[in-house]
């Protein structure tokens, strides 16, 4: 089993215009992301979830030549969601992600695919423990 | 002002811009080991604006080497 985990600032974008977040995710984006991202109240955002998603599969991977390499399948919303890697790597590793304090933490591992999420729903959860 | 040159001054406005660094800290030796403001996020935006500015296409090898200055001025200076 391997396990890769990410924390992005959900207002690293902030300072970027419109066409430059748009652009951005041109580069980025495979055709469900782009699905996914349209539907979210904030096109930066959204870039910024699926991004951290594709780090933490991308460091649990293992053997990608880059994040761009990657593609996901999100369900979810901006808050809480879960991802799998789109053909033909769908059967490796799961992915979830969620929103605590202003940041994104993005989950992902081999093995079951509920397990990124029972993961993600430990670490938030002794996270809010801890904090809040 | 030479073409070598303009590229520089165009890579430091845009390593300014996407990092929120000072464009004076921006040189040689400026790379993502030693800004921590260059994180793989802003990579990406990098990498989208220099494709518009430069009237380029990176392939994604290209763009997980180009961490520093220096190699970004190199591969601009390059055809293609």
């Amino acid at each position: 089993m391997s396990v890769g985990i990410d924390l992005e600032r959900l207002d690293t974008l902030d300072r970027f215009d419109h066409a430059a977040v748009v652009r951005a995710g041109q580069r980025l984006l495979g055709v469900a992301e782009r699905r996914w991202c349209a539907n979210q109240a904030s096109l930066a955002q959204a870039v910024i979830v699926i991004f951290c998603c594709r780090e933490a599969a991308f460091k649990c991977h293992g053997n990608s030549a880059t994040v761009l390499d990657l593609a996901l399948v999100p369900t979810g919303d901006l808050s809480f969601g879960e991802a799998t890697l789109s053909a033909p790597r769908n059967a490796e590793i799961a992915v979830a992600w969620r929103v605590v304090d202003h940041q994104v933490l993005a989950i992902a591992a081999s093995g079951p695919s509920n397990l990124p999420s029972e993961l993600l729903r430990r670490v938030s959860g002794s996270h809010e423990a801890t904090v809040f | 002002m030479p073409p070598q040159q303009a590229i520089e001054l165009r890579v430091r406005e845009l390593l300014s811009q996407v990092t929120g660094e000072p464009i004076e800290v921006i040189g040689p030796g400026f790379s993502q080991a030693t800004a921590a403001s260059w994180t793989s996020l802003i990579h990406l935006m990098l990498v989208s604006q220099i494709e518009r500015e430069f009237a380029t296409t990176l392939t994604n090898d290209e763009i997980r080497d180009l961490t520093s200055f220096e190699r970004i001025v190199d591969r601009l200076a390059r055809p293609g």
